[in-house]
């Protein structure tokens, strides 16, 4: 997949052999995307919905690494595939309590962090890992913004999705069927 | 009320979004508000959350004749570290009022790669 394209708040790559793993680093990623990212948020927020019968509603971030193994990010990948993992224990233990669970799977987006890896910011042209991207897209795109703005609507709106708890589901122009 | 909007609709909702400063949380909250709901922006860079919160208020008031304090909302805080988001949760609660939506949008790495 050519570079990872992601960098921890130290400015540390996550990209690597498996043998050469940084383990603190790989602590890190998890931290950042298991317990910043999804336990403790929903841990505290959760508990008192449970507390005071507030039906709420928990939608998460996954990723295609949470369905698809992106080579040589292995934190990420690990993290990722904890979220779509999780999202489904969680939804089964809150569902008594009318608490539902779900995740949105992006596909390839340009963000701030990864605009670099995928763009050449000189040119404006697709960078070697952005064509690898791109032809490995069905849609022949990167994802955009408003992409994700329905499915958040629909996926939070009880009338609409009241019945569904514990899916990923992918926005992802069918990156993952390919 | 329109058929469409009892569906879709989240006047009187309350979302919190942590990562409230990245890129896709900003479409996320900014499709909340358009949709109704009240939006309250955490996370770790102070930067990030001011930008996001701005151009939510201009857009707030751009649609809407809804006052953005009662709207919009936000916090500094690490999602990582539990008394923090405690702390975050109890200020949110007395500045803002109960979130019923939460959206996990803080990563170690702008998703997707």
């Amino acid at each position: 997949m050519g570079d990872a394209g992601y960098t921890d708040k130290r400015g540390n790559r996550g990209k690597g052999s498996f043998v050469k793993t940084d383990v603190g680093l790989f602590e890190e990623i998890l931290r950042l995307n298991l317990c910043a990212g999804f336990l403790v948020p929903t841990k505290i927020i959760v508990s008192r919905w449970i507390e005071e019968g507030v039906k709420g509603t928990v939608i998460n971030i996954a990723s295609m690494a949470s369905c698809k193994l992106l080579s040589g990010i292995w934190a990420y990948d690990a993290a990722k595939a904890g979220v779509l993992n999780l999202t489904k224990a969680y939804a089964k233990e809150f569902a008594p309590h009318g608490i539902r669970v779900n995740a949105i799977a992006p596909g390839f987006f340009l963000g701030k962090q990864n605009r670099t890896f995928l763009i050449d910011e000189k040119t404006g042209k697709l960078t070697e890992r952005g064509r690898t991207v791109i032809d490995r897209t069905p849609f022949g795109r990167f994802g955009k913004g408003e992409d994700l703005e329905g499915v958040v609507l629909f996926l939070v709106s009880s009338a609409a999705s009241g019945f569904i708890t514990g899916v990923t589901l992918p926005v992802d122009g069918g990156y993952l069927v390919s | 009320m329109s058929y469409l909007e009892e569906l879709f609709g989240l006047r009187g909702r309350r979302s919190v979004i942590t990562g409230g400063g990245g890129v896709l949380a900003g479409f996320i909250a900014g499709a909340s508000l358009r949709a109704g709901a009240g939006v309250s922006l955490w996370g770790r860079g102070r930067q990030s959350i001011d930008s996001a919160y701005n151009k939510l208020f201009a857009l707030l008031e751009d649609t809407s004749k809804d006052d953005p304090q009662s709207r919009i909302h936000r916090f500094i805080v690490d999602t990582a570290v539990e008394n923090d988001v405690n702390r975050a949760f109890k200020s949110t609660l007395r500045e803002w009022g109960m979130p019923d939506i939460l959206i996990n949008a803080a990563t170690g790495a702008r998703d997707p790669l």
